[in-house]
């Protein structure tokens, strides 16, 4: 199967980016050094081309109230230019993915995982009976730039005429032609906004975004920030191996609002404390070899599995992501490295709660 | 119970109990002889489709129509085949959970009765 690009493809080609394999796309790694794209990220504006990402548009009367009924977080109040994280949870309460949703208006955007959009849409159609709901994958139509980082939004709003944003918040972008939306979507608690805009579009925005002081970061340099911000990806740390409490996803799930898909096995494991394992942040001793997948262990006993690794390019330092079983999951714990002797790695957090919390 | 009709094919039954609570709400809403209890079902609920009940007045354009012995069903076709050979009782009582299905098309149910899968 060929490999899809963005609609920003030949221009990353034109640029000199080098690029990677991920996930069914060609993606550039990197627009040339990735220590200074990650500490454009961490300390300036940082721009990514995220169009890989899902997008759904929704229409229809019945959306918020639907999507409310099948998802753990509270959407169906959700007023124009207001979003939400909530997440698809099949009815034994597993993740089928986290999404952003938010209401523009006269419709309401779906973000999805990269690997998720056509999956989403067929699971909400799948739930809807007499609802009036229309639902469309605009992946490939549309294009979704981020800009991340602490001057991120300074750096937007003296390009655009913006408002203030709460958390998951949108408004209308209409300049120089180019139409569309920014989306306010924190990676956890660092700056990132989206700007969803037409497919056409994408590269006009990209270079007045450029021109502007942002700079153009690959996918190394953002997975090292995701990691290190501990933010959960689809194919890492979502999938239906986990429940969402696991993952600590817990701002982004109701405990009030009454059922939805999965509310029951969800609400057993709180209040029974059944969850049996956590997302953490792990630091790893510099000699660590490590992958996706490797096995941590104590005592000689198995007690988790690394998802995700990162060499933070400005110090060097090895972090990572893993699910731990409970009784190994405290902070601080040193935890052994199976198949790579004399290596450690320990438990610096637990996940963050991922949104704005419970919004009853 | 499946509920069946007499020609053999799957209809929706309502039981006496059920029907006497209906004829009750139906009063109350104003509605003393000609209603009819609409059942539907939509997306959502612990178990992912949820049961709905209204009393109205008069069927849908979309609705097929239960002449049932106690009481008319009316019924969205689309939310039919999920319903066919549905029984409604009620269940009384303090303990009892109100308008209860007995729905031979549900694989799975939650604990509360009120949402189910097929």
């Amino acid at each position: 199967m060929s490999l899809q690009h963005t609609p920003l493809h030949d221009m990353a080609t034109r640029s000199g980016a080098q690029f990677r394999e991920w996930y069914g796309w060609e993606l550039p790694r990197s627009y040339g050094d990735v220590e200074s794209e990650y500490t454009a990220a961490v300390g300036g504006a940082a721009l990514h081309d995220a169009s890989y990402a899902g997008r759904v548009r929704a229409t229809g009367e019945d959306t918020l109230d639907l999507l409310h009924r099948l998802s753990t977080n509270v959407v169906v109040s959700l007023q124009p230019g207001q979003g939400a994280p909530t997440v698809l949870t099949t009815d034994r309460g597993r993740i089928l993915d986290l999404i952003t949703v938010v209401n523009l208006e006269d419709h309401i955007l779906l973000l999805t995982s990269a690997q998720t959009p056509q999956a989403v849409v067929e699971w909400i159609a799948k739930y809807t009976i007499i609802e009036d709901v229309e639902l469309r994958d605009v992946t490939a139509e549309t294009a979704m730039l981020s800009v991340i980082g602490p001057e991120a939004w300074a750096l937007l709003r003296r390009s655009y005429d913006l408002p203030d944003l709460e958390p998951y918040g949108a408004a209308p972008l209409d300049v120089d032609g180019v139409r569309g939306h920014v989306v306010r979507r924190d990676m956890v608690d660092h700056p990132r906004f989206e700007m969803v805009v037409d497919a056409a579009d994408g590269p006009a925005v990209w270079r007045a975004l450029a021109e502007a002081g942002a700079t153009p970061i690959g996918q190394d340099a953002l997975e090292v920030l995701t990691v290190e911000r501990g933010e959960p990806w689809y194919g890492r740390e979502l999938g239906e191996a986990y429940n969402p409490l696991e993952t600590g996803l817990w701002g982004s799930i109701s405990f009030t609002k009454g059922c939805y898909i999965g509310q029951e096995v969800i609400a057993r494991l709180d209040t029974y404390q059944k969850v049996k394992q956590h997302l953490v942040s792990l630091d790893l001793s510099p000699n660590a070899a490590v992958e996706q997948g490797s096995k941590l262990t104590r005592e000689g006993k198995e007690v988790g599995q690394v998802t995700s690794v990162a060499k933070v390019p400005t110090t060097g330092r090895m972090i990572s992501m893993a699910y731990v079983r409970k009784e190994a999951a405290a902070v601080g714990t040193r935890l052994d490295i199976s198949d790579s002797d004399g290596a450690w790695a320990e438990v610096q957090a637990q996940a963050l709660p991922f949104g704005p919390g419970d919004q009853t | 119970m499946t509920a069946v009709a007499e020609d053999g094919t799957l209809t929706i039954n309502v039981t006496p109990t059920a029907a006497k609570k209906l004829r009750f709400f139906a009063q109350k809403q104003g509605l003393e002889d000609e209603f009819g209890v609409r059942v539907g079902v939509k997306g959502g609920g612990c178990s992912g489709l949820m049961y709905t009940l209204s009393i109205e007045k008069e069927a849908g354009d979309n609705d097929k129509i239960v002449d049932n012995d106690n009481v008319k069903v009316f019924i969205d076709k689309k939310a039919y085949i999920f319903l066919a050979g549905t029984e409604l009782d009620f269940s009384d009582g303090l303990n009892g959970k109100g308008f209860v299905f007995q729905n031979p098309n549900a694989t799975k149910a939650c604990g509360c009765g009120n949402s189910f899968s097929v």
